[in-house]
This record gives C-alpha cells, structure tokens and sequence, in this order.
C-alpha cells in the first residue's frame, strides 16, 4: 500500500491550493476517529498513536479566536520558526526554483534543509533559516550560519571534529545521524560542540523513526551537561520523506521533535514539476505552510494546548497508543489508549 | 472528596518535619529507618501518629529529621520509589523546616478534627486550605488530597494542566522519580527545584510557570528564559495558591493560567492578604477587605515582611476606587437574612415574599449563594448586600436585581430581559450570550465579559462598565451594546481593555473610551511571524525598506494599519497572515460619540449616572471623549444564513 493515499495527497493538495478553491484553509474535521488504525490500515507507528484530545476540565481551544503558539526555538533559542516544519527533500528540486522554494520558507519562517548545496551566496537573513549540509572537504568560505553534518558513527564524528576547528565561531553546528538506538553518539555529538541532532530515517538506520526519536529524546533528557539534562539546551529534528501531514508532525512533536523536516509531503502537496511557474509554487508553498500551521493549532486546540515547544514536545502524556505491543508502547512512552 | 491544610511558620524550624502517610506503625518505621539507610539523614524523633491509626487505612506520622536539602530530597525520592514498588504502604508527603501539611480524605470540617487542630492550638504566618472534588485521580487515599509539598513549599490548584507531560519529562530527567500521578503535585516539585536548586527568586520561578501569553514586543530577556525553562511552563487551566518559606521571610504566591480558565481573587486588609477561588471566602474573613482579581497569566506576591510586593495586575493602584463606598445594608425586619441560608432556601425565601405581594425584597449578609433569581419570573427587585455566588440572574427574564457589593463569575448569563446592577465590581464570564435587558457595572469586570451576546428583534442587550476589563471582551459577540467607560481611569493613557477585544465577532457593538491599539482588538497573528513575512517581502523587493522600517517602528499595528503604509499587492501577500474563512473584518472607529449612537446610549448613560451617582463624570466623558468603536463590517452582499454551530 503506498505511504501517499488518495485522502492524505488530496488533503495536502487542498491546502496548497492545487486543487478547489480553499487554499490554507484545512477542512473542518470532528474530533474522533476516521483515520489509521481504526478505519484504514495503519502503515507507521504514528498510525497507531492518537491524541488524548481536550476534555470537560480541561476545555478545548478555538485557534481562530484565541492565540495559540506554534512558533519554536532552534539553535539555543537563536532561530525562531513560525511552526515546527523545515522543507527539505530539495535535492528533487529544478536548479533554478531553489531561490524560490527558499524565499517562500523564509517569509513563512520555517527552516530549509539543502543537502547538497549549490555555492550561492545566501542574504544573510535567509541563511539563518538554512540548514546547510556540509562535509568536512569544502567547508572554505562558508557563510556563518546553521551548518548541518551528516554523522553516521563515532568515527566519523572525529573526522568532523577536525573540520568544524576550522570554521567561525558563529557557526551553529547541527548533526544529522540515522534513525538508530546507537545512543551514545547522542552524547559524543554533543560534546563534539554540536547543539541540534537530526534524526533522519532516509539515512537509514535500523530503528523506526518513532521510536529512534523517543528514545534519543529520553536518552539526552538522561544526559546531563553542567548539572542540567542535555534535552533542555540542544534542538531534536524529525526528518523523513514519509512525514505525511500536520497530524504527523504533531505526534512526532509528542515523541520528542521540536520540528520535522518534510520532504515529499510538501512537493507531492505543491504538485511540483520542474516547468512549474515560479510565482505559482512560492504560493502553494506559502498555502500549503499556513493551512499545516493552522491544522497543527486545530491539533493543538483539540487537546486543550496552547504552546507547542512547550506543551506538545516530548508530551507522551497527550497521546495514547491503539493496538501497539506493549513493548513498543514502552519504548516509545506512550500509554495504551484506556490507561 | 479530599481536604487539606498547609500553615507556614517562619520561627517553627526544629530541623526537617517529615511527615508520611503509613499504613501501620510498623512501616512508619520502615520509612524513616530508610531515610536513615541513605547515610546523610539522621532521624532525630520517633516516628508519632498524628491521629489514631484506623485499621488498614493510611494514617500520618511525623518525625524530626536532620539533613542537608540535598540529601533529603534524594532520600525522600528513593524511600517514596521504593514504597511505591512494595503496593503503596506508605509515602512521604511533606518535608519542610517551616511548612506542615495536614491533609486527608473528606471535606474540610473532617480533616480539621481528624487531626483535632482545635486542640492544637496552631498558629502560622500563612494558612493554606483546599478542598476537593476530584477529576484526575480517585481521591479515596490522603495522597491525592491538596497541598502538595516539597521542601516548604506547599500549593493547592484548582484546573486541569494539559502541559503535565512535559512537566512530568522535565522532572523525571532532574531525577524526580516518585509521582502519585496527579498533575496538581508537579507545580510543587517545579517552584521547589527552580527556587532550592535553581536559586531562581520566587517571582521569577512563578512566572516561568505561569507561562503568560507574550504581548506587544517581545523581550529577548524573557524569549531565553522561556525557552530554558520550556518544560517547566504550564498550560491548561489552572489557578493555584502557594506559600513559601526561605527562612528569612514567608511568601505568598497566587497565579492563573493565561486564558483564565480558573477564578482566582486576591484582597487585603489592614491585618491581612488574602487569595481564594472566591470573592465570598474572602469576605467570610474579612468583610471590608480590598480585593482584585489577577490578569490572565499573571501572578500575585505578598510576603509577611513586605506585604504586596506584585498585585498581580499592572493597573492595580486605581483598581477600587469606584467599587469601594457601598450602601450600608438594610437594618428592616423586612429583609431576608442570608446567613444560614443555602441558595435553594434563598430562592424559595425569595419566592415567598413575592408571591406574599412584595414588590421589592432586601437580602442582606448574602455570602456566595449561587444561582440568586434564577427561575423567578416576576416583574419586582431584588437588592443584594454581600456578594452573591456564581450564576447570578442566568436566565434571567423580569427581575430588577441591584447588588451593593461585588458580584463573583457568570452574571447574567443568557438573561434575556430585566436589569443587573453592580455597584462594585464583577468577575470574569460576565453577561455571556447574554440576549436582552441591561447591566451595569460600576466598577471594573474581568476576563470574557459579554461574550456570545446577541440580539433578536426588538430584543437588544445593553452591557455598560463603569471601570476596565480583561481580555476576550466581546468575543463571538453577535448582537447588543458594550460600552466600557474607563471612569476610573480618567485623564490617563491606560487602556482600559485587555486583549483579544471582539476576537471572532459578528454583530453588535462595542464602546470603549479611550484609543485601543490595534493588537488588542481580535486575534491578530503574533508580530514575530508578520515581520518574518514583510522581511521576505523586503527581500524581493515587494516592499521598500522605508516602509519595512516604518512599520517596525510601529509598538503595535493590525492588519488596518498595515493597509496604510504598504501597497495593495503587498497588503494582498500578507493579509493571508490575517485573513482565513472564519475571519470577519472588524470596522474600528476612533471619535466621539454620534447622534445616532446616542439615540441608543443616551438613555443608558442618564440611567447610569443616576444609579452610581456619576452623572458629571459619565457626561463629560460624553462630550469630551473619543471612543474606539467597534463592530463588523457589514456584509456588502445578502447570503444565506447559515446556522451558527453551538
């Protein structure tokens, strides 16, 4: 069964405003259940998770009427992003719409992941908000700025620990590392100076990103640096290119991700193509980022939240797991629903 | 139910008191031997019952115990880790040098004589008392039962914190191990580590926790401090009242979460301060005491050695200068006397003097008794001295009701005819779709005043406030008046409103004296993401830099605002910040008031000014003031109207 069903690329595509005349406004929906496990067949652990929801005490949030913060910190509190969401999967995008994509991500202020960054200068506000791939070879005359390094052992780190020597000191190193338990590369990335990770499952990996996510969640708020535990002072990123919709983003948000980097949802969702008009994909981007935002303060509403960096990340309490072995709901610190 | 107690004493410090709930003095024992197991906790005293064991069911033991902060808090963790495991024998509950909790399973009149604290002969610089009717947790056992404790900090919390997974993750990583599983006991662990461990000052800690929503310009000072201390913000509903002691001097704390989804009131008198769920708890103790209730997301602080160091709201000095010269009372044979009276024997009390031909009943020495006239459907007055619980007139058809004193939450809700008259000041969730008649306030009225009002017909609802309100006024307001005066504040610059004025408002009007800025009226996107955009915009040369630099300039625009300086195309670009399918636009006025608005408010404002006697103040605020007027923009073409959903 493929991950995109007809429902989650329509509803993207809605949103976009590829299709009908509703574009950044998310459809109505009830609270309850019409999606995986119960109705179709789940494919991910998310599937399986649920949220709790708002109830009689702790009443439910109109985020039309009423403010709720979707805005997250990064980089030690330094990067502001109107919503937990980074674009990337830019490697699938025609040379000549990278400005374009990147444009519409910053006026939006959601993050940018380049993977294989073309040497363009950046404007140095907008390189604030890209996460620029780097390996340890062509780290001369980079830009200051987020610099991400995929990491994907302890040995590579060390090569990497030179690299990063040579660069200024208002560089904000990220470590991008596989969807795996390998827990303590969570410590030596950490003391290598880095202050994000990216969990990435297109790196590979044997662990489901769920799980992976929780557990490096877990395992940095075990980890203390200066008497504090690890979790509070460095950022924790989603990436996958099967993070399908809002409510992904918003369980992965559960787990521990203080944002996720999309990949095929937003290109599926913007219907790109390389000969697509430039003004008409910044404003399916655009679209696209204001209907996620708002369906992500629906979420947020419905379970009776207002903040998601502070209420949302790593709330395992909010959700709850429908037909998940017991064992996975522990490592993953979701209750099963009825707990 | 549960129940409980807290007393603060500054002088009391004989070493720790740890007191435990045991199910037999044997494991009493257990407990603190463990304590001492740890090595760096030495037990000074036997382990004491505090009231006789009852057969099988926890009961509290005290003893004394010497030890660092440190060690005993790790000790407690381990020890209550432990008994926890072995099927919840027993737990330690308190451990204080100047905070002593008495808590257990019932109503507060029972916990009071199962520990016979009458013969105690108690005495404290602060009380802290609770009851319960649980939701989160059963309330069979005295652990669930308020105030929580840890170090000397007790707190009580009335609310439901939805953050509580987060709290719970932060303290689980500091090593907190052992949680009876409510979420009310994570706000005494939160303000114990950030004040004992962390060395935060109190108010710095209680605002971390109170999580306020950020409004007007962020402050990057309080951006890090949020962001640091993520895990310890607190979300949801919640009011709490806490007391501290540091050994130098004992403090007192009251908060509400940002929305005010919680009453929380604070007062003082001469001797006294006060905090309470309820205006009438207070006036039980002290009927002439000040009280004031806190902004959303604010927080209150007294000491014993400084008295009211924060009020809780940033406009509190003007606060009761309208609502404190109240009529004395009726003395005639004719009143009802309230006293002993539930509300459902007021009612009938009332009831009877009406159908007996009275045209008008006095009831005095009223102390929190709900629901007053509701279901009495007669053409007569009511006159209330005291103050008047909840639900005051809902539903209400006929009745004149004329209180001279404050009145508490949810006035007038869905009252359709009559009239309210406040001559102090009313709470929070007044006149909520509230559908015909009039209310006045004179002094000041709280959070969500007027929300949901309509109009049907000749059925047209007049709300009038002689002081200021709180935020959300008017919200998904479809028909009627509000006119908020500000007399209080006359000759300042102080908005008289909060935030969130007329948010998702589609009919009716409202009045407010005075200039309102532009955020404050519905809900606008936070400024952060509106400068990220025309930042973008900048870039791409949509807009010019004069015009970026304009508006950042600004200390708060709307989208209103932004329409004058900046082009249609580039208006067009941001408004889709602004603008989504169930946004209405709002028409803001800024001028004096117009024959035709008179036409509607002049005989309220007579009526006004000859009940609270501020017939010179009210007409000159008629001629003199601007008003920012309110209401939406009326639809250029006929639809088909579609029910509204509930």
């Amino acid at each position: 069964m493929s991950v995109w069903r007809r429902d989650i690329v329509s509803n993207l595509r809605l949103l976009a405003g590829v299709e009908g005349k509703t574009a950044g406004e998310p459809p109505i929906a009830s609270m309850g259940a019409t999606n995986p496990p119960l109705i179709e067949r789940p494919l991910f652990i998310l599937d399986h998770i649920v949220s709790d929801g708002a109830q009689v005490t702790r009443p439910s949030i109109d985020p039309y009427r009423e403010p709720t913060e979707t805005e997250v910190y990064l980089l030690g509190g330094d990067l502001r992003l109107t919503m937990p969401i980074i674009i990337g999967g830019l490697t699938s995008v025609d040379a000549k719409h990278l400005d374009v994509v990147m444009l519409a991500g910053f006026r939006m202020g959601v993050g940018i992941h380049l993977e294989n960054p073309p040497s363009l200068q950046f404007h140095v506000d907008v390189r604030r908000h890209v996460f620029l791939e780097a390996s340890e070879g062509d780290l001369q005359g980079l830009q200051s700025g987020p610099v991400v390094f995929s990491i994907e052992s302890v040995e590579e780190l060390a090569k990497v620990r030179r690299a990063v020597k040579s660069l200024g000191l208002d560089t904000q190193l990220i470590a991008r590392v596989p969807s795996s338990a390998n827990r303590s590369l969570y410590r030596e990335v950490l003391f290598a100076g880095f202050q994000t990770v990216i969990i990435d499952e297109d790196l590979g990996g044997e662990e489901p990103l769920e799980v992976s996510l929780s557990e490096a969640d877990h395992t940095l708020k075990k980890l203390p640096i200066n008497g504090f535990p690890a979790r509070y002072y460095v950022g924790l990123i989603a990436a996958s290119k099967r993070i399908r919709s809002s409510s992904d983003i918003f369980k992965l948000g559960g787990l521990g991700a203080d944002a996720c980097i999309i990949r095929d949802a937003w290109l599926i969702g913007v219907d790109y193509k390389p000969d697509i008009p430039a003004h008409q994909l910044s404003e399916r981007i655009e679209n696209l980022l204001i209907g996620m935002q708002r369906e992500i303060k629906l979420l947020m509403g419905a379970a009776g939240v207002s903040s998601f960096q502070s209420s949302i990340v790593g709330n395992r309490e909010l959700f709850r797991a429908i037909d998940l072995p017991y064992h996975m709901c522990e490592r993953l610190g979701v209750k099963p629903a009825g707990e | 139910m549960g129940a409980g107690f807290a007393r603060i004493r500054l002088d009391s410090a004989r070493g720790w008191r740890v007191k435990a709930f045991a199910v037999s003095d044997t494991v009493a024992y257990q407990i603190f031997d463990m304590l001492e197991e740890n090595g760096h906790v030495e037990v000074l005293s036997q382990p004491s019952p505090e009231y006789a064991p009852m057969n099988g069911a926890l009961t509290s033991y005290t003893a004394y115990v010497d030890a660092s902060y440190e060690s005993l808090w790790s000790a407690v963790q381990e020890v209550n880790e432990v008994l926890w495991r072995d099927g919840f024998k027993g737990r330690i509950y308190s451990w204080g040098r100047f905070v002593d909790v008495y808590k257990g399973v019932g109503y507060p009149a029972d916990v009071y004589s199962l520990y016979q604290m009458e013969n105690r002969g108690l005495d404290a610089d602060l009380w802290i008392a609770h009851t319960r009717q649980p939701t989160n947790s059963p309330g069979r056992l005295p652990v669930w039962s308020h105030p929580f404790s840890s170090g000397d900090w007790a707190i009580v919390h009335n609310g439901d914190i939805s953050s509580f997974g987060s709290n719970m993750e932060l303290l689980w990583s500091l090593g907190y191990e052992s949680f009876v599983g409510t979420d009310s006991e994570v706000i005494a662990y939160l303000l114990d580590y950030l004040t004992s461990i962390q060395r935060l000052n109190v108010q710095e800690a209680v605002r971390i926790l109170c999580n306020r929503f950020n409004r007007g310009l962020p402050d990057q000072e309080s951006i890090k401090l949020f962001y640091r201390w993520r895990g310890a913000r607190l979300d949801g509903p919640f009011s709490v009242i806490a007391g501290f002691c540091d050994g130098d001097d004992v403090y007192m704390v009251a908060f509400a979460d940002r929305f005010k989804f919680r009453p929380i009131i604070v007062g003082e008198d001469e001797n006294y301060i006060y905090a309470a769920s309820e205006e009438a708890q207070i006036r039980t103790i002290s009927p002439e005491a000040n009280v004031w209730t806190i902004e959303p997301g604010d927080y209150f602080l007294a000491s014993l050695k400084k008295g009211v160091i924060y009020p809780g709201r940033t406009l509190h000095e003007r606060f009761y200068t309208l609502s404190t010269q109240l009529k004395h009372p009726p003395t005639t044979r004719d009143c009802i006397d309230a006293s002993y009276m539930n509300y459902r024997m007021l009612n009938q009390a009332i009831l009877e003097r009406i159908k007996a031909g009275a045209r008008q009943v006095d009831i005095i020495n009223v102390r929190g008794q709900r629901y007053i006239g509701v279901g009495l459907d007669y053409p007569v007055k009511l006159r209330i001295f005291g103050t008047p619980g909840n639900c005051l007139a809902n539903l209400n058809k006929s009745l004149e009701i004329e209180v001279f004193g404050n009145v508490q939450d949810d006035v007038g809700d869905v009252m359709t005819g009559g009239r309210v008259i406040v001559h102090g000041d009313a709470r929070d969730v007044l006149a909520q779709a509230f559908q015909g008649g009039a209310i006045y306030v004179k002094g000041n009225a709280g959070n969500r005043c007027g929300i949901q009002m309509r109009e049907y017909r000749d059925r047209r609802p007049v709300l009038m406030i002689g002081g200021r309100v709180d935020d959300y006024l008017g919200e998904y307001m479809a028909g009627g008046v509000i006119v908020v005066l500000g007399l209080n504040y006359l000759d300042t610059d102080v908005e008289i409103v909060g935030d969130c004025v007329a948010s998702g408002m589609v009919g009716g009007t409202i009045y407010i004296r005075g200039k309102v800025s532009p955020r404050k009226i519905g809900l606008n996107p936070p400024r952060a993401d509106v400068m990220q955009y025309l930042r973008g915009l900048l870039l791409e040369e949509m807009i010019s830099l004069k015009e970026y630099e304009a508006i950042e300039s600004l200390k708060d625009f709307s989208l209103i605002t932004l329409r004058e300086i900046l082009s249609p195309e580039a208006v067009k670009h941001v408004s889709k910040l602004y603008v989504n399918k169930y946004w209405k636009e709002l028409v803001v006025e800024y001028r004096r008031l117009s024959s035709s608005d008179l036409a509607v408010l002049q005989p309220h404002f007579e009526e006004f000014g000859k009940i609270f006697n501020l017939r010179e103040e009210v007409n000159r605020v008629v001629e003199e003031n601007y008003f920012t007027i309110i209401y939406p923009k009326p639809d250029t073409r006929t639809r088909v109207e579609e029910p509204e959903e509930g």
